[in-house]
């Protein structure tokens, strides 16, 4: 391994990792929570929980540097379905919390309390931008800062027919020509751009979650040839390998919080790895569950098949996986 | 396990020690996969030198009570401090089944049996082999059919095969599950007895693996007279005497995770100094994914094992999480290793130095080895049915 991945990563028995006990109170709030929300799926409610300030300062009204419980939020808005801007709007207050002070008060109060929608992309000409008909503002990172977007409503866009997810529709937009405000650095760019990938992660992490345990619960009653489907060996296996891969994507996707939450020098690598990691294998998880769904997975009113639009999306809106493995390359030192 | 988590600088320094001793007495061989039992006498003096010394200093068998050389202040997580140096020294590592026999006598064995045997483990005057599996009872341990006959004086006698006895060619004791109760079946009627491999009627025949190496024998019990004292607790007993035993090596899954980095190490020096078409393999693009994709498998396996430990020591493991572990170690060994040996195949390595042989060496080797992690200790397909059966709480067929 590279040096600086090496010094990174090296000894991690050596790093305090704390398993909060708290997080599992975090996550069980948030998942009951949600579920009481149903299919209401709005940011001002999100934000009523103080859930868009997750990484703002309290003292410009938010909860303080918590990328830990942002990212079980995140997994729990996933395992919901949630189609809101949360994510936007969570990388869009912390970067504006350390913007200068008029572009930051303001949108800010707003975002706070959810009564202003941003969405996050990739700094380009022309970028992906989740539900921009649903938003006010976006922030775009970049390799020489975060700039923001106001006015998103004007900017040419056309919908991405690559992307498949119809619940929160993915659209090209032209950043080109727009005005735009720097309200980031280089290194703050860095450091909330690989937030958001460990944050989209998390929330595809929830939704395999969601889809694997459905499948689990529908395999263990439905019957055939007199025995119940998951009492087949050969199904047991692969419902095996994809509790393997759930928890697997758990632990990085939580790693990389931790590291992000102690501001550790490993971080930006391990987030890598985690966005890299899910983004490789979530879509064919949820493809797999499709199959061992039987026909029903394959219907349009069962919800699988927005699971599977979901996690395939997620997988490019914030980089590719291929992107992330030469990334982790380059980080390497290779 | 009493003694408190150390602190950071506390472990660091226990690192510290660690690497010095490894520098100071490591044998002046590289240990190999698939190559771990001493090929020469030589090799095998240095070996017992090397192991009576970590016990002497206490990195190994530290957990153990204290009136029996353990530490007070031992905690586990040095354990696994100790393994991933060695590992990463490529010094040869301790044997796991000594490991096994050592605490399955100190939670079950005599006080006579405890002062007879535990010194000779300390001074590596005995490595000990474990005679669990039978040509007809491999992962499915519980069909042991080695039989004991308790004779009139009290002694016993045992016949029948034991296989896939690892070190078994070298080792000078072994532990050995057997059935004295010839009504019984499965789990039932099993005894735990120390069999000196030295005994009339033992014949261990080694078995050449798949490296070309010897590390796994067939150990024939013929007629082999043992003496009542040396059954471990009493008979009937084997079967939870044994699960207790295989309980105490969760922890050297944790280590391991540095053979996974090694593999990586050896994968990049080949892909960086070996060329395609006159460039290093590693600037194309297509080889550098697959190397990046499996440098992330690597770090997300360690994730959920450091993960796992942390859990472990903290009392709070989940159930099926070691069968996790377990299966993410031992298919990503398997996948990077594959991998390594294939890529090999497609360099050029003329002009490089000769540390880019040896990574190529190794990965080929540790390739052909990879398979006893994915069967033994329990196969993958063990893995998954336990996983699907504990953790799922799938229904059985």
């Amino acid at each position: 391994m590279g040096a600086e991945v090496e010094a990174a990563l090296d000894d991690s028995v050596d790093i305090d990792v704390e398993i909060d006990v708290d997080i599992d109170l975090v996550r069980d709030a948030a998942r009951e929570f949600l579920a009481g929300c149903g299919s209401r799926d709005s940011l001002k409610d999100l934000a009523a929980m103080d859930w868009t300030g997750l990484l703002v300062d309290e003292s410009l009204g938010g909860s303080g540097w918590r990328p830990v419980e942002t990212t079980v939020i995140a997994e729990e808005l996933g395992r919901a379905g949630n189609v809101s801007q949360w994510l936007g709007s969570v990388t869009a207050a912390a970067a504006l919390s350390a913007a200068p002070g008029a572009v930051r008060d303001r949108w800010l109060p707003g975002l706070l309390d959810g009564t202003v929608a941003a969405a996050c992309a990739l700094a380009a000409d022309v970028t992906r931008v989740a539900r921009p008909d649903a938003a006010d503002l976006v922030v775009a990172f970049g390799d020489n800062g975060i700039r923001l977007y106001e006015g998103v409503a004007s900017l040419p866009r056309e919908p991405d027919d690559e992307l498949l997810d119809v619940e929160r529709p993915v659209w090209r937009v032209t950043l080109t020509g727009a005005d735009g405000v720097d309200v980031g650095d280089q290194e703050q760019a860095r450091r909330l751009l690989a937030l958001a990938r460990v944050l989209l992660s998390a929330e595809s992490l929830g939704t395999v979650s969601a889809t694997f345990e459905r499948l689990v619960g529908y395999l263990k009653e439905r019957i055939a040839f007199g025995a119940p489907i998951a009492s087949f060996q050969a199904v047991q296996h692969r419902l095996v390998e994809l509790l393997v891969f759930e928890a697997k994507a758990r632990a990085v996707v939580m790693k990389a919080a931790r590291a992000l939450a102690a501001g550790d020098e490993s971080a930006p690598a391990v987030a890598t790895v985690a966005h890299a990691f899910v983004a490789t294998h979530a879509t064919a998880a949820v493809d797999e569950c499709m199959q061992l769904s039987g026909g029903i997975g394959f219907t349009w009113e069962y919800p699988l098949h927005h699971e599977l639009r979901r996690v395939f999306t997620n997988a490019s809106l914030l980089g590719t996986a291929r992107a992330a493995r030469a990334q982790y390359a380059d980080g390497a030192g290779w | 396990m009493s003694a408190p988590r150390p602190t950071n600088a506390q472990l660091a320094e226990f690192r510290e020690r660690i690497r010095a001793h490894i520098a100071e007495h490591a044998p002046p061989f590289e240990a190999r996969e698939g190559h771990r039992a001493p090929e020469t006498p030589e090799q095998e003096a240095a070996l017992r030198t090397w192991f009576a010394s970590l016990f002497a200093a206490g990195f190994v068998g530290a957990d153990w009570p204290v009136e029996y050389g353990g530490r007070a202040d031992h905690h586990p997580l040095h354990d696994r401090i100790v393994s991933e140096e060695i590992l990463r020294a490529r010094a040869p590592r301790p044997v796991d089944q000594v490991n096994l026999a050592a605490h399955v006598l100190l939670h079950f064995g005599s006080e006579e049996q405890k002062s007879r045997l535990l010194p000779k483990i300390r001074s590596s005057e005995h490595v000990w082999c474990q005679l669990l599996s039978e040509p007809d009872a491999g992962s499915d341990i519980a069909a042991v059919r080695c039989r004991g006959t308790r004779q009139d004086d009290g002694s016993w006698v045992l016949d029948g095969q034991k296989t896939w006895i690892t070190d078994g060619h070298w080792a000078d004791m072994g532990l050995a599950l057997i059935r004295t109760d010839p009504t019984s079946s499965r789990h039932k009627g099993l005894s735990v007895f120390v069999v000196p491999l030295d005994s009339p009627g033992v014949e261990v025949r080694p078995i050449r693996t798949v490296n070309d190496a010897i590390e796994v024998n067939e150990v024939w019990l013929d007629g082999v007279r043992i003496p009542a004292d040396n059954i471990i607790g009493e008979p009937g007993q084997g079967w939870s005497i044994i699960m207790t035993g295989l309980d105490f090596e969760r922890f050297g899954i944790g280590g391991n995770v540095i053979l996974l980095e090694l593999l990586i190490d050896d994968l990049v020096t080949v892909a960086r100094h070996g060329t395609i078409d006159g460039v290093p393999a590693l600037e194309h693009a297509d080889i550098r994914q697959t190397v990046a994709e499996l440098a992330v498998e690597v770090e997300v396996a360690k994730a959920f094992i450091d993960d796992h430990v942390e859990r472990m020591v903290a009392g709070d493991e989940q159930v099926g999480d070691g069968s996790i572990a377990k299966l993410s170690f031992a298919e990503t060994y398997h996948r990077v290793s594959a991998y390594g040996a294939q890529l090999s195949t497609m360099v050029c390595t003329v002009t490089a130095d000769p540390g880019v042989a040896l990574a190529k060496q190794r990965l080929k080797e540790c390739w052909l080895w990879s398979r006893a992690y994915t069967v033994s200790g329990g196969s993958s397909e063990m893995m998954r049915n336990i996983l699907a059966k504990r953790r799922l709480l799938l229904p059985t067929s």
